[in-house]
């Protein structure tokens, strides 16, 4: 679950962080800006997902293991 | 029978210490602490008493729950022995104050110490992952606090991996089981991102261990980032304190350590709405450019349009001025001689035929006199 986690939820809020930087640098370009909107949509939808399903999951460390 | 039995010194010690692991292998004595005394910052030494009786106890350092003074009130579990040369003693396992004053006191000896070592520095915090992908939680799991943390837990993330040590929060064995959970997990390779210590709330004799001097060393030494929550509003703990960040209980453990996903989506919907409005900004703002270097084109086109019309105008002036029609209109007459325009006295001879041009016609005439200059 957690390397799930790792490659959904981080990846996808660091790539999503990325393009609003990108908003926040230069004079963005036109054409790129909305490409990359529609890039920033796409990722929200998938953290929305990605949340909605994500469950917690707890693994009992035995005194064996210990 | 034991009369005819005749021990060498070291047998009877021997037989007398079997026969006290058979009866009494271990013993819990509560009473009040007298001589207390460490010796070479190692071996610990000192007498419990009541009214009527003394014994005298000894152990290591490392199995106190931190520092103690004369008059306390402590319980002590201990192992009673014959040592071969130093006659009887009980060797203690584990102290722990009793009663709320015994309790405080010794809470208050612990703070005083480890606050002037700079355990609970406000420096020494470090920040948790804004979202953790491992929790390595230390808690009953047959607790509320448990059965609190993660429901809470669940209702406001997912994807995060709890390791789970089931541990005694309370009582003698908890300060060293606490502290063994603490440890195992910083033992590991991978520690995981965050440890939560957690248990509900109590009297002060149940949030003991949580002040053992032993575990708050070991919250304060833990390499991964930890958070502790005991359920107790009134006294913090010093296991809380030393952590690198308290929460008030179980619930506002876990709302402490993930965010809440309604509001992250929320937020990070708003984000992304305002790259949009940032995008329509832009666009407005080229539009209203291109409108405006529109309005600046028609301009300069109509500006160029009226200084060409103006010129325009001058020279159909000028040559209207020039026509020479006009110039005959104006009342002077074209003089042709055989068909070519003459314009000097000297290029007549009298009786040359000579036509005059005027505005609306000719005039055929011929010459009689020439006068020069005239």
């Amino acid at each position: 679950m957690a390397k799930q986690n790792r490659q959904g939820y981080r990846q996808l809020t660091a790539e999503l962080a990325k393009i609003l930087e990108w908003f926040e640098s230069d004079k963005p370009d036109l054409d790129q800006a909305v490409a990359k909107y529609q890039a920033a949509q796409k990722l929200l939808a998938e953290i929305e997902r990605y949340l909605q399903a994500a469950e917690n999951q707890v693994r009992k460390v035995s005194k064996r293991q210990k | 029978m034991t009369e005819d039995l005749i021990f060498t010194p070291a047998d009877f010690v021997a037989v007398f210490n079997q026969t006290l692991e058979r009866a009494y292998p271990i013993v819990t004595i509560e009473g009040e602490l007298s001589d207390f005394r460490i010796n070479r910052g190692q071996w610990v030494y000192f007498d419990l008493k009541d009214e009527l009786a003394s014994v005298s106890f000894f152990g290591s350092v490392y199995a106190l729950p931190g520092p103690l003074a004369d008059g306390l009130q402590i319980r002590v579990v201990a192992r009673p022995r014959l040592h071969p040369r130093f006659g009887f003693s009980l060797v203690f396992e584990s102290i722990a104050p009793v009663g709320e004053g015994s309790l405080k006191k010794a809470a208050d000896l612990l703070r005083a110490k480890l606050e002037a070592e700079g355990l609970f520095e406000p420096a020494r915090k470090r920040p948790l992952p804004a979202v953790p992908e491992t929790v390595g939680l230390i808690t009953a799991a047959n607790s509320a606090a448990y059965t609190d943390f993660i429901k809470t837990l669940n209702e406001r993330w997912g994807g995060v991996e709890v390791q789970l040590i089931d541990c005694p929060v309370q009582g003698t064995s908890a300060p060293a089981a606490l502290v063994e959970a603490v440890d195992y997990f910083n033992k590991q390779a991978a520690p995981p991102e965050v440890l939560v210590i957690t248990r509900g709330g109590g009297s002060l004799e149940d949030l003991a261990a949580f002040n053992d001097e032993r575990l708050v060393r070991a919250v304060a030494a833990s390499r991964a980032p930890t958070l502790v929550a005991v359920g107790h509003e009134i006294d913090v703990s010093l296991a809380e304190l030393a952590a690198d960040l308290r929460a008030s209980t179980p619930t506002n453990a876990a709302a402490l350590l993930v965010p809440d996903k309604t509001r992250v989506v929320a937020e990070l919907q708003a984000q992304v709405a305002g790259l949009g409005r940032q995008i329509t900004v832009e666009i407005d703002q080229l539009r209203q450019a291109l409108t405006s270097q529109k309005q600046q084109l028609d301009g300069l086109v109509k500006e160029q349009f009226s200084r060409a019309a103006h010129q325009l105008e001058r020279w159909r002036q000028i040559l209207e001025a020039l026509n020479p029609e006009a110039v005959l209109r104006r009342g002077y007459a074209l003089v042709l001689k055989n068909g070519r325009f003459i314009s000097r006295v000297g290029q007549v001879r009298l009786g040359d035929k000579l036509k005059l041009r005027l505005s609306d016609g000719l005039i055929k005439t011929r010459v009689d006199e020439v006068i020069k200059g005239g």
